[in-house]
């Protein structure tokens, strides 16, 4: 096995091209310790460890965005004043990852880039419509819409790629992160629904709903987006938002975890709740009960 | 491909030559013989192995060792004072009765220590958050919950009485 | 009463377990040792059509490869000797071992077992007990005829086991009813989930013996099978056993020690074998899953006239603890209550899944969640208080088990009321929020143990006993207590040295809530012999007559002038350097049972019953089936608490896995095999999870146990997930019947679909 830690975005972008399919890039490395089966500890295997990659690290406004490195580690967005201020959805979803031990290694970029369908932050960040700022040899740099890259399964990048920050979009919002597990905490979501949206009055603007765990990959709720355009937040709205949501944008499957019939379920009553929430507070999150 | 680390354990500087694909328990127990860190399930999901890893507590066994270079790596092991006996936290866990086999202790201390580190006078639901990836079969958590709230009243008691004493003028404007 | 037992005690192994020192199996360090690791089947059920292990045993670092063709071919077992160490034929579940080798390196022994060539013709597996039941289900194992087992065994097809308690006419119970209420559950597998994995070493010893080093429940029964299996002579077999990080009958069957101790009498070499979580999951004996069904009769007032329950449990491949299971379910099915009328039946499913072991109370849960969901329901029915059924129909002094057994000590009604009171029976609660109550009983048992005191010429305390630390305390919390008290020094002055077999103090192990109560008899036997020694040799010393001496401090001393003393320190070194107290269980009769009344039951007199009840209180999403429970109480009979925080202990652990059985906890298997293996979907509750927790002991104590004891540590696991079910329905109105009971299945029970 070889291993490198690359100072630049370029050089680490070298090393991918070298290696090809052989690279794995590590950041927190917590779902990466498991895709690096006895077999694989062969030469052949080329670590890129990312973590001296400074344009990969950090939170910090940048215009109209928030960029967040890739590296950015669950706790640390927990912990950031300017994250709990411009981008308290994803602070949220990041609150109700894991467990602490997980949280101070487990990174945006590993954990958007493990193209897990029930993944936390993907569903906040899907909700943010935030940009991925994403680099290869072939072109520097290209901003990729998180939705576009999150419309397939793993793996989200191609071999040669590496995920540099997220953006947020900066605007007033009120958000809500709804998550139900099996047990209370420490555990990937059956479903989760992050919502956020702008209220004037009680009429709804820019309602952006995204739901984790309720397809093969992190979805948009665009039906039910759609639907409460212009419409006022009352119970009578969050419900038939919630029904569109779980008949018209949930594609969820029986796995071992839960039922098909259920996760659709909980897409409708999350989805309700979510928006039900925001109306009575600014931000909100909730797991279970 | 060995690759060389600098690790500093319980204050102790350690150089090594580790194979990228170790994990940080991995060169703990069997490099170190620091076997007071466990293996639970090595996948993250028992907080067993839990040490901390400049201030932040980790699950040893997910962490690659690799990443650990140049840092301060605390066990178990430094849970005691310079004559052995045991520092606060474990001392409440022995007097509450916070365990029984024993096996996920040391995680469970690891990650009450980086708590009370962030947080000295946690509430028992902070408490019960804090220690949500650490999994104890044996005794069903209340003890242990008891355990981290008596260390963190220790603490705190021990803070005010090696604080400096108010100054006479402070005192008199009381 | 004596100041030091029964008062709560920290326990002698906690300093070292909370600074990392303890050495558990896998913390030993050997010299060159050789690793093992074991190739297992990728097949739930397929042919072994040939195994060639020629091209692994000459691969780099490889120092032995065993494997069917040369370890010994003895069937093995309990009442049926239906297992292998390594299959002659078939492979009948996923992870079932064929092979395993012991290398310089652990990658080279992994190299070596993929080397191994195993030629599997794959076939068509019976996963759930319909398909085993099924009329021309393929056999789970075709030739069981031939094999050995105790001749009353009851076979036919994939049942392998059944036994029934039958009083009274049930039929004509049901006709004189006012209600008959039918219900029907279905009981997940679950895993002990002990946090350590099952690591051993073995090393061949000169003398043609064997040094065996683990962590098991049961050394010197797991040295027994060892060397009569191996043929060797069982004197010169050594289980040295670490502390053990948690086992709740996980580690009374040998598993890892079979393949270390294999390897071993095959090569010069220490091996060694830590496995892995998934490797320990693979081959886990887990708790019995299975259905049931129940009808019970009552009258209007609530008395219950009539009961039939019959049982299927899945055992796995092979019959692992299935008879315990069995047994003990049909003891449960009906208690604690005054039922006239009884017919009660388990029986045996042979599948291919992994082989069902003697999980923490086995049967008691599953029994138990059934009976007492099912026992609301006819409180319901009724339109009754559930308390209130409870208590009308519960035990009393001198009613009789199922099985004919006159109860002493009946402490039910008193578990009953005080769960009750504490948990609010009776207050209002706020829409969604709902209280349950579960009730039951369990045995204490009395196994063989032996022990040595010896006071030492530097005037030290030690306690040498065959039980092993498991983390009940039973050895390390209550020893100690029980010699302190007749020695006059501190439990804190006691040490241990504990199940190391070259001790020759043989010990029946930990399990069947039997920890304490033998090896403490044992125990306090010994302590009572040193005292007798240290009084005679005193005696002569001060000149004065015993009933004037007392122990204490580390002292005889004449009583009234404490002066007047001599320290333990002299008398040890008068004897000669060392004064030794021996001490054994002894043996105590099972209590007589009407034997008219069982069927295939050799298990029908339990010993000095106990009875627990837990109450719940939970708070229910009624839309999204989540449910948290906010408190449990459980109120247990301990007859006796030698040490009252390891009963709380036992308790507060206990209400947790219950909670864990009830709520989260499921071993999934499909058509391949066991599914979850890990920690990540087999869901353990964790501290958010796990509830508020009252413990109350209640003390009735049993004719036969020391001081009064009563087994502890299983019967708090039997109650809290029917008490969780119950308080599910009396918040929402409905409960699935189903364990665990999930968010989804809630919902489910909630929607009725
Ligand atoms: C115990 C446990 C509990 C968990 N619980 C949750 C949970 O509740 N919610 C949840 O959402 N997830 C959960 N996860 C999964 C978690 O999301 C991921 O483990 C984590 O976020 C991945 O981040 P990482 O930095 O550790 O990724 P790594 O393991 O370093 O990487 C993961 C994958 O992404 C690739 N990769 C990483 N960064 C980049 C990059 N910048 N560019 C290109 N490729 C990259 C890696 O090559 C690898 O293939 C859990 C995992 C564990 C082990
Ligand atoms: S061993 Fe690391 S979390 Fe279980
Ligand atoms: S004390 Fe045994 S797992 Fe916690």
């Amino acid at each position: 096995m070889l291993y490198f830690e690359p100072n630049f975005v370029d050089e680490a972008l070298v090393l991918l091209d070298r290696f090809g399919p052989d690279a794995r890039v590590l950041a927190g490395g917590t779902r990466l310790r498991f895709a690096l089966h006895p077999g694989d500890e062969a030469e052949k295997i080329a670590l890129v460890n990312v973590k001296r990659i400074s344009d990969m690290r950090g939170i910090q406004r940048a215009g109209a965005f928030l960029r967040v490195g890739a590296l950015a580690t669950a706790a640390a967005l927990t912990a950031d004043e300017q994250a709990r201020t411009f981008a308290p959805l994803l602070v949220r979803a990041a609150e109700s990852l894991g467990a602490v031990q997980l949280r101070n290694v487990a990174t945006v970029g590993g954990n958007i880039c493990s193209g897990d369908p029930a993944s936390d932050l993907s569903a906040a960040l899907l909700a943010y419509d935030a940009r991925c700022e994403v680099a290869s040899s072939q072109e520097q740099s290209r901003i990729v819409a998180i939705e576009q890259l999150l419309s397939k399964r793993a793996p989200i990048l191609a071999s040669g790629e590496l995920l540099v920050a997220v953006e947020i979009p900066i605007g007033e919002h009120r958000c809500a992160y709804e998550k139900v597990m099996t047990r209370r905490a420490f555990e990937m979501a059956l479903v989760a629904v992050a919502a956020r949206c702008r209220l004037e009055g009680d009429t709804l603007n820019d309602v952006h709903i995204a739901l984790a765990g309720a397809g093969e990959t992190p979805l948009r709720a665009a039906g039910a987006e759609a639907w409460l355009r212009g419409r006022r937040l009352d119970e009578a709205t969050a419900t038939e938002a919630g029904r569109v949501a779980a008949v018209h944008d949930a594609k969820p499957v029986t796995d071992h975890r839960a039922g098909a019939e259920y996760r659709r379920h909980l897409v409708s009553v999350l989805t309700q709740r979510a928006l039900l929430s925001m109306s009575s507070s600014p931000t909100s999150a909730r797991s279970n009960l | 491909m060995m690759q060389p680390v600098n690790l500093m354990v319980n204050g102790t500087p350690y150089e090594l030559l580790v194979h990228p694909s170790r994990s940080l328990l991995q060169v703990l127990r069997d490099d170190l013989h620091l076997t007071g860190t466990k293996e639970g399930c090595g996948t993250g999901y028992c907080g067993a192995c839990t040490v901390l890893v400049e201030d932040a507590a980790v699950n040893a066994c997910l962490y690659f060792a690799v990443d650990a270079d140049h840092r301060h790596v605390r066990t178990i092991e430094a849970m005691r004072a310079p004559d052995g006996s045991p520092q606060a936290l474990p001392a409440a866990f022995i007097e509450c009765s916070g365990l029984q086999c024993g096996y996920c202790t040391p995680g469970m201390i690891m990650s009450a220590a980086a708590l009370l580190a962030s947080d000295p006078s946690p509430a028992e639901d902070d408490v019960r958050s804090a220690l949500s990836g650490n999994i104890c079969r044996c005794t069903g958590y209340q003890s242990i919950v008891a355990s981290v709230m008596l260390a963190a009243a220790r603490m705190a008691q021990h803070e005010r009485q090696t604080q400096p004493e108010p100054s006479p003028r402070s005192r008199s404007r009381a | 009463m004596s100041a030091i037992i029964g008062t709560a005690r920290t326990r002698a192994d906690a300093a070292a377990k909370a600074t990392g020192q303890a050495v558990y199996t896998a913390d030993l360090a050997f010299e060159r040792a050789a690793s093992g690791v074991v190739l297992r089947s990728p097949h739930p059920f397929a042919r072994i059509r040939a195994i060639d292990v020629a091209r692994a045993q000459g691969m780099p670092g490889v120092v032995a490869v065993v494997f069917s063709g040369n370890t010994p071919r003895k069937p093995f077992d309990f009442s049926i000797k239906d297992q292998h160490l390594f299959p002659q034929e078939y492979v009948r579940y996923k992870g079932e071992p064929v092979a395993a080798v012991a290398a310089e390196t652990e990658a080279q022994a992994h190299a070596a077992a993929a080397a191994i060539d195993v030629k599997y013709e794959a076939l068509e597996p019976v996963m759930t007990i319909d398909d085993a039941l099924r009329d021309g289900a393929q056999l789970v194992h075709p030739r069981w005829k031939a094999y050995e087992k105790s001749a009353t065994r009851f076979m036919r097809g994939n049942v392998c086991g059944r036994n029934r308690i039958r009083r009274g006419d049930v039929e004509k119970a049901f006709e004189r009813a006012h209600v008959v209420i039918d219900s029907s559950f279905e009981l997940s597998h679950g895993i002990p989930g002990y946090v350590e994995p099952r690591s051993a070493a073995a090393r061949k010893e000169p003398d043609g013996g064997l040094t065996v080093w683990c962590g098991s429940q049961s050394p010197y029964g797991n040295r027994e099978e060892l060397a009569e299996f191996f043929d060797l002579d069982v004197e010169r077999v050594r289980f040295v056993n670490q502390f053990v990080g948690g086992a709740f009958g996980g580690k009374i069957l040998m598993a890892v020690e079979w393949f270390v101790a294999a390897l071993a009498l095959n090569c010069e070499r220490t091996v060694r074998m830590i496995w892995s979580r998934h490797e320990d999951g693979l081959h886990v004996f887990p708790r019995h899953g299975g259905r049931a069904s129940f009808r019970t009769g009552a009258a209007q007032d609530g008395t219950l006239l009539g009961m039939r329950a019959s049982f299927a449990f899945d055992t796995g491949a092979y019959l692992g603890y299935g008879s315990g299971t069995a047994l003990i379910a049909t003891m449960l099915a009906s208690a604690p209550y005054r039922i006239p009328a009884l017919d009660l039946e388990a029986k045996l499913v042979y599948t291919h899944k992994q082989v069902a072991g003697p999980v923490r109370a086995p049967g008691g849960p599953e029994a138990t969640y059934c009976k007492e969901l099912h026992i609301d329901e006819v409180a319901r029915a009724l339109s009754v208080d559930p308390l209130e059924l409870r208590l009308k129909n519960a035990w009393v002094d001198g009613d009789e088990s199922p099985t004919g057994q006159k109860l002493t000590s009946v402490s039910a009604r008193e578990t009953l009321q005080k769960s009750a009171a504490a948990i609010g029976w009776g207050e209002k609660l706020p829409p969604n929020r709902g209280r349950g109550l579960s009730c039951s009983w369990w045995f204490s048992s009395c196994g063989r143990s032996e022990a040595k005191v010896e006071v030492r010429s530097d005037g030290s305390v030690h306690v040498v006993s065959g039980n092993p630390e498991i983390g009940t305390g039973s050895a390390a919390g209550a020893l100690p207590i029980l010699v302190a008290d007749h020695l006059g020094i501190d439990p804190s002055q006691v040490r241990l040295t504990l199940a190391d077999t070259a001790t020759r103090t043989y010990d029946g192990g930990v399990h069947g809530s039997t920890a304490t109560f033998s090896a403490g008899q044992a125990v306090e036997a010994a302590a009572l012999d040193v005292r007798r020694q240290l009084l005679a040799s005193a005696e002569e010393s001060l000149e004065a007559r015993v009933d004037d001496i007392e122990l204490s401090g580390g002292f005889a001393r004449v009583r009234g002038f404490p002066d007047h003393a001599v320290a333990f320190a002299n008398l040890a070194e008068a004897a000669g350097g060392t004064i030794t107290g021996e001490g054994g269980a002894r043996e105590i009769e099972d209590p007589e049972f009407d034997p008219e009344l069982v069927q295939s039951h050799d298990f029908a007199a339990w010993m000095a019953p106990s009875f627990t009840t837990s109450a719940a209180e939970v708070d229910v999403d009624p839309q999204t089936g989540c449910v948290k429970v906010l408190k449990i109480v459980t109120a247990q009979d301990a007859g006796f608490a030698i040490n009252p925080t390891g009963v709380v202990g036992q308790i507060e652990g206990g209400a947790v896995q219950g909670l864990g059985y009830g709520l989260t906890e499921e071993l999934q298997f499909d058509e391949s095999g066991i599914v979850n293996t890990g920690l990540k979907d087999y869901l353990l509750p964790t501290a958010v999870d796990a509830p508020a927790i009252e413990a109350i002991i209640v003390e009735s104590p049993s004719s036969e146990g020391p001081h009064g004891m009563k087994g502890v540590g299983e019967p708090p696991v039997t109650t809290p997930a029917g008490a969780i079910g119950n308080a599910i329905r009396d918040a929402v109105g409905a409960v699935p019947h189903k364990t665990p009971m999930t968010p989804e299945r809630v919902w489910r029970a909630i929607n009725a679909i």
